[in-house]
């Protein structure tokens, strides 16, 4: 199955005259992936490991499998399963695991990788959190030179919701500090600032960035079509207290699985905010992070990133995974 | 019905997102209301902190201070020279809002602190030339200036910057450019070998501010002697060390610069008062003025909110076609009292009178004495004389004390009748009648409904934003079938007003616990502190009635610990407690000390009451301080806890000795209008 950005090209036309890949992997097209380098993170979330089971299995050529392991996501020893899970990762016999115990050993660590620009980089992004996510693709984006990528994602199954309530998810716990992610910093020609935020499902927090950043306007954007139907409705109630103060006139929507939606629709943002600092800040989707990423790289004078990153992260937010993504990224 | 649900009046439009234009569109004059001078913040050369809550207004005021908005306002005016009326004003105001995350990135830099010191100035001083030469600029598109002056300005900014721009406009880029040229150093710096000296190489420490300043009062014959006030928002976001740097500039004013400083800030916002001058440090009222943005007068504030609150629903075709857009009477002036307590028995007949059952040892006794003291038309007044009973006044004394009071026309010449029916009027008025209406509702199991323009306007404690939020949620929860007859006499119905209450106190809870520090322990400390005062508002004795402002036993040692005097210091930034203005005794009989009290806009959570009165507070030791920042407490456990701490054991006497006292001490409330 093959996917151009088919539903908002004229976008992708107008502002970069390109088009984009992405597709649903098969069995097929993952025996004959052949990379250089396929980056992961290790999570507790088996979906996390599906990308890189599924290319053990088929017998994909990965020369250097790079593995994460983030002191944030690694569960305590009494979360016997969640720990088993986490671990799983020495299975994929990785060439080197990145112990990231203080904030910038896995940029560093990026940075000193001895690969190549032209080598061919693959990266799932599952379980990454997005911040990571941002700085990582810009140490390889602005200090690699790596101008291709490709990367993978797989999609949850179902999210975890805490005793079955919609509102009850929590991915982010305890205080959050929000502030840029240092790599997309930038001052503004102005103290126009627009503040776009992609809707999660934790409660409130989309509110309390709002508070913090106190931006000149703010643009909400909800994934839809969403992974499933009922997550679209789910978001727009978990950011009801945002929703209800900056009004619904403020929503717009994007595809949460792929990133090129996002890109577009962020470029059609840039347009009509054209004299305004745009300030990102995702909490949505994985997806809806690659593409804001891609879009903020490639607008560095007028986008910072911004994040509100919790004292914790959950360990346990999705159950099962669904499909696994494939989408080639040229910068 | 044809108001869409989007048009919600109160929706946000802060002043934090407003442009000059709006801000001046929706200005109410909030001086009187706060006690402020215009003229002083307009004219003086000591510079002056703004202190006040978030939404209290900082922003609003300091925009207002700004060249912009003094524009519009001069141009409203119809004032011929813009800039003879700057002059005669004696000041220019340039609007800057120190953003957290620059502080943030800043204080991150893996370099030297006289570096990021160096580097924050420089930045400084490159924010505010921009916002210079913004409205040069625009005293240029708007004629006020001509083309001689715009070209020996640029001039002058290419002395200053060593530049050669051709116009303001390509100064204010080639600022852009400076600023940008950094920011991408510091994107990438922290991968960059040799980061201290790139960094040392682009600070330039030149003071532009005061060159500029300099400058424009030699060109502009209007400004010779015209002041620029740096009008710095968000004061708090500012770290420690940089606050030092801004504590230094504030310490150097004087007049042979004419740069002063205007500075909004949350309370406690001010880390510290050292500055790198020697061994100075700022000193209140003659380094710089303080002025709070608090409630000082209610009337006032009532006056500033419905203007407010008219603005946004006049601009509402729907609400100003149907001369909806008085809020007072949209809310109800303020609350029923006795018809909610009607409400009450209506659904719970008699279950109030269960509280006196056991001091009987008969039916027969006890439904003699229910029949001497029943009061159908008001259960308050049944409440009242339950609770003489309790305190072993006799029924019939009870029962003629309240007839003498019922049937008295003029209440006021009560003292004639006897000394009883006085003291029950007393109770009912000024002491009780508000405290029974939560002992009855807690009897009967039910929450207290808060509603009412007055309800609201305590519940905000002054902060303007809050109200607004207040009104925001009551607004959402109307429906179809209340805009259908939509008349300039409606009144919106309780339960949405409360409903509207209940989100917003929900909301702000739930918002502490993601405040970047201290969140948990703030969240928990209020949690805990409102179950308390809500267990005091339940108990049928009323042994200290309206209770919801505590002390600390030992405030010195507090001081002394960093982490709780950190804690609290954050409590009070981010509003969830307040401070008294002034020190009284901690609670009756003892020394004093500050008082405080819970953010009234959390009282719909708890059940308790928004009023403010003297008398009993509770006296927290440190340990248990420290206990309920961190565990989530039972309210006995609360209580057995503090239980050895000195308060003295004959409170209850004094509390009823001071009677007369504790009444002066009442602050308002919808039954005290």
């Amino acid at each position: 199955m093959f996917l151009s950005n088919w539903h908002s090209l004229t976008g992708v036309q107008a502002m970069s005259n390109k088009l984009y890949e992405m597709y649903v992997v098969n069995e097929l097209q993952i025996s004959r992936t052949s990379l250089d380098y396929l980056l992961i993170a290790a999570n507790s979330d088996l979906r996390s490991y599906k990308c890189i089971e599924e290319m053990t299995q088929n017998g994909a050529n990965i020369k250097n499998l790079v593995v994460y392991d983030y002191d944030k996501f690694r569960p305590s020893t009494e979360q016997i399963q969640e720990l088993e899970n986490y671990n799983k990762y020495s299975v994929f016999k990785p060439t080197k695991v990145v112990m990231c115990n203080d904030e910038d050993d896995d940029v560093f660590a990026t940075r000193d990788i001895n690969l190549l620009s032209n080598d061919k980089i693959g990266i799932d992004i599952t379980g990454f959190s997005i911040p990571d996510l941002f700085r990582i693709i810009f140490v390889l984006k602005e200090i690699k030179n790596v101008n291709n990528l490709h990367v993978f994602y797989t999609e949850p199954k179902y999210y975890a919701f805490k005793n079955g309530l919609y509102d009850s998810y929590e991915y982010m716990i305890g205080e959050r500090d929000t502030k840029t992610i240092p790599e997309y910093f930038i001052s503004g020609k102005s103290d126009k600032e627009a503040l776009i935020i992609f809707l999660g499902f934790d409660r409130l927090v989309s509110k309390v960035v709002h508070e913090t950043v106190m931006p000149s306007d703010v643009l909400i954007v909800n994934g839809f079509p969403s992974y499933t139907p009922k997550l679209k409705d789910i978001s727009l109630l978990n950011n009801f207290e945002l929703l209800s103060t900056v009004g619904m006139e403020k929503l717009y929507f994007t595809r949460a699985n792929n990133p090129f939606s996002t890109y577009n629709l962020l470029c059609q943002i840039k347009q009509k905010f054209s004299d305004s600092l745009l300030n990102i800040c995702v909490l949505g989707t994985k997806p809806m992070a690659l593409g804001a990423c891609i879009f903020a790289i490639e607008n560095k004078d007028t986008v910072k990133v911004t994040y509100p990153f919790p004292k914790t992260y959950g360990h346990h937010i999705s159950e099962d995974s669904s499909k696994i993504w494939y989408y080639n990224i040229s910068f | 019905m044809s108001l869409s649900m989007f048009e919600n009046p109160f929706v946000e439009c802060t002043s934090r997102d407003m442009s000059y234009e709006e801000v001046f569109k929706y200005w109410c004059d909030p001086f009187s209301c706060y006690s402020l001078n215009e003229k002083l913040l307009l004219n003086s050369m000591t510079p002056v902190f703004i202190q006040g809550a978030r939404g209290s207004g900082k922003t609003m005021i300091l925009k207002y201070l700004s060249y912009f908005c003094q524009k519009e306002l001069y141009i409203q005016k119809g004032t011929q020279n813009i800039l003879e009326h700057f002059s005669s004003t004696g000041s220019i105001g340039f609007y800057f809002r120190y953003k957290s995350d620059f502080g943030k990135l800043l204080d991150s830099l893996n370099c030297l602190q006289e570096t990021k010191n160096g580097l924050f100035l420089y930045y400084f001083q490159l924010y505010i030339c921009r916002e210079i030469f913004t409205v040069l600029f625009d005293m240029e598109k708007s004629n006020f200036i001509n083309s001689s002056l715009s070209e020996r300005l640029t001039k002058s900014f290419n002395i200053i910057f060593s530049t050669d721009e051709i116009s303001l406009n390509t100064c204010i880029n080639y600022i852009n450019m400076l600023i940008s040229d950094l920011d991408n150093i510091m994107r990438k710096i922290k991968y960059v070998s040799n980061s201290e000296e790139t960094l040392n190489n682009k600070i330039n420490s030149k003071n532009f501010i005061a060159l500029l300043n300099k400058a424009v009062r030699t060109i502009i014959p209007e400004f010779e002697d015209i002041k620029f006030i740096i009008l710095i928002d968000e004061y708090e976001n500012i770290k420690r060390n940089n606050q030092v740097l801004i504590n230094s500039l504030i310490k150097q004013v004087d007049h042979s610069e004419n740069i002063t400083y205007r500075l909004g800030m949350r309370p406690s916002g001010m880390y510290t008062y050292y500055t790198n001058i020697g061994n100075e440090f700022l000193q209140p009222d003659r380094d710089y003025i303080l002025r709070e943005l608090k409630l000082t007068d209610m009337q006032k504030y009532k006056r500033f909110i419905t203007e407010v609150a008219r603005r946004r629903l006049e601009s509402v075709p729907f609400f100003r076609e149907k001369e909806f857009t008085d809020i007072q009477s949209a809310l109800g002036k303020k609350e029923d009292w006795v018809s909610e307590a009607l409400m009450v028995v209506k659904r719970y007949p008699d279950k109030h009178f269960e509280l006196i059952r056991n001091m009987y040892q008969t039916d027969e006794e006890f439904l003699k004495v229910k029949e001497l003291i029943k009061y159908p038309q008001n259960p308050l007044i049944e409440m009242l004389n339950i609770l003489w009973l309790k305190r072993g006044i006799t029924p019939e004394q009870t029962a003629a004390a309240m007839n003498a009071f019922l049937s008295s026309a003029n209440k006021s010449h009560l003292k004639t009748v006897g000394d009883l029916a006085y003291k029950y009027k007393l109770d009912y008025n000024d002491k009780y009648k508000y405290i029974l209406l939560f002992v009855l509702l807690g009897k009967c199991a039910m929450n207290k409904l808060y509603y009412s323009f007055t309800t609201f306007a305590y519940l905000s404690t002054g902060i303007v934003n809050d109200f607004i939020s207040l009104c925001r949620n009551t607004f959402y929860n109307l429906d179809e079938n209340f805009f259908d007859k939509l008349d300039s006499t409606k009144v919106i119905p309780l339960d949405a007003q409360h409903k509207g209450a209940e989100m917003t106190a929900n909301e702000q809870m739930n918002k502490i616990r993601q405040c970047e520090e201290n969140g948990t322990e703030m969240y928990t400390f209020a949690m805990n502190i409102g179950s308390l005062f809500k267990d005091f508002h339940k108990d049928a004795d009323v042994k200290y009635p309206e209770t919801n402002q505590f002390a600390f036993e030992n405030e010195a040692e507090i001081e002394r610990r960093e982490l709780l005097k950190k804690i609290l210091s954050n409590m009070l930034k981010w509003g969830v407690v307040i401070r008294k203005d002034r020190k009284q005794g901690i609670t009756i009989g003892r020394r004093k000390g500050d008082i405080y009290y819970l953010n009234r806009i959390y009282c719909p959570l708890f059940n308790i009451s928004y009023r403010t009165r003297g008398g009993y507070n509770f006296v927290i030791k440190t340990s248990l301080f420290e206990k309920m920042l961190n565990d989530s407490l039972e309210v006995s456990n609360m209580k057995s806890l503090n239980k050895q701490h000195s308060v003295k054991e004959n409170i209850e006497n004094k509390v009823q000795e001071n009677v007369p006292e504790q009444l002066a001490l009442f602050n308002g409330g919808a039954g005290n209008e």
